[in-house]
C-alpha cells in the first residue's frame, strides 16, 4: 500500500488528478497488467472487462448492477503509453498510464482528467485503491478492495476542500 | 446529487431495503447486492452524501446504517402531491354534484 496522496488540480469547473508510483516490476510485466483484459479484471475488480489493444479500441469495464464505463483507446504505444477515454455517465474524461523504467523496476503515471466534482471524489480514493490492488497482485498479495477505499475517502475529501 | 436521483439506480435501492433491517457492514451488502466492492464503494458515497445513510467503524470494518429522517423529503413530497389531488379530486366532486343540483332544480322548474 501507499500512502501518498494523488495530486488533484483544479481547471475551472474540471479537475485532474496524477498518481506517481514506483512498482519493482518490468515495464512489460506492468503493461500486461494494464492492457490484458483478464489482469485489468482482477486489480479493477470487475464483473468484466475488455479493452481491444490498439487506437480506436473499445474499452468496457463492468462492475455489476448499473455501474459500468466504456471508452475509446487514445493511445497505445506498448510498454510504455495507454490512454482512453472514460464515461461512466454524462461526463467524459480521459485516462493515461505512462511508465518509465527505473533502476529496480518502473516508475508508473497514472492521470485521469476532466472530472466533475461529484465524478473526483469517488475517482481520488478509487484509483488509489486499485493502485493498491495492482501493487498487491503483482506480488501475489492479497488485498482488500473496500476497507482501503474507505480509508482513503476522508483524505481525498480534505484535499478536495483545500483545492 | 438528490434524493431521488439517488434512489433512481436499484442497486442503491436494495441497499435501503437491506439497511432499513439492521444496519451491515460494506462486505454483507456486496454479497447481498451481487456487486463488486468498487461498485458498492461508490454507490454508499452516492448514499452518504445525499444524508441517506451514515458509517461508523467498527473495528476493522466500517458498519453502515440508515439514517431514518433521510427520506422524509420524498414523504412529504407524495404527501403534497396526494394532498393536492385529492383537493382535485373534491372539486371535481363538488363541480359533479352542483351539475346534479342544477339539473334537478331545471327539471322541478320546467
Amino acid at each position: 500500500m501507499n500512502d501518498a496522496l494523488g495530486v488533484v488540480e483544479r481547471q475551472g469547473d474540471y479537475w485532474s488528478i496524477r498518481y506517481v508510483r514506483h512498482i519493482d516490476v518490468s515495464a512489460q510485466e506492468l503493461w500486461d497488467s494494464l492492457t490484458q483484459p483478464e489482469r485489468i479484471a482482477r486489480w479493477m475488480q470487475t464483473e468484466s472487462m475488455s479493452l481491444e489493444p490498439n487506437v480506436g479500441g473499445a474499452v468496457h469495464y463492468y462492475w455489476g448492477g448499473s455501474d459500468r464505463c466504456d471508452g475509446i483507446v487514445t493511445d497505445f504505444d506498448p510498454p510504455r503509453t495507454l490512454a482512453y477515454s472514460w464515461n461512466e455517465g454524462a461526463n467524459t474524461s480521459s485516462v493515461r498510464f505512462d511508465i518509465v523504467e527505473r533502476e529496480g523496476g518502473v516508475e508508473l503515471t497514472l492521470e485521469h482528467r476532466t472530472l466533475t466534482t461529484d465524478e473526483i471524489k469517488g475517482v481520488g480514493p478509487g484509483w488509489h485503491a486499485h493502485l493498491d490492488y495492482l501493487d498487491a497482485v503483482l506480488h501475489h498479495a492479497n488485498f482488500e478492495f473496500s476497507p482501503r477505499f474507505e480509508s482513503l475517502q476522508p483524505l481525498y475529501e480534505r484535499v478536495l476542500q483545500q483545492s | 446529487m438528490d434524493t431521488l436521483s439517488a434512489l433512481a439506480d436499484p442497486t442503491r435501492r436494495r441497499i435501503i431495503e437491506t439497511l432499513a433491517i439492521a444496519d451491515e457492514s460494506v462486505a454483507t451488502l456486496t454479497s447481498r447486492c451481487r456487486v463488486s466492492q468498487p461498485a458498492m464503494s461508490r454507490h454508499l458515497r452516492v448514499l452518504r452524501e445525499c444524508g441517506i445513510v451514515s458509517s461508523h467503524s467498527h473495528g476493522q470494518q466500517r458498519i453502515y446504517s440508515l439514517e431514518q429522517n433521510s427520506l422524509r423529503d420524498i414523504d412529504d413530497w407524495i404527501a403534497l402531491v396526494r394532498r393536492t389531488w385529492a383537493q382535485r379530486l373534491d372539486a371535481i366532486a363538488d363541480e359533479a354534484l352542483r351539475d346534479v343540483t342544477t339539473q334537478r332544480t331545471n327539471k322541478s322548474t320546467q
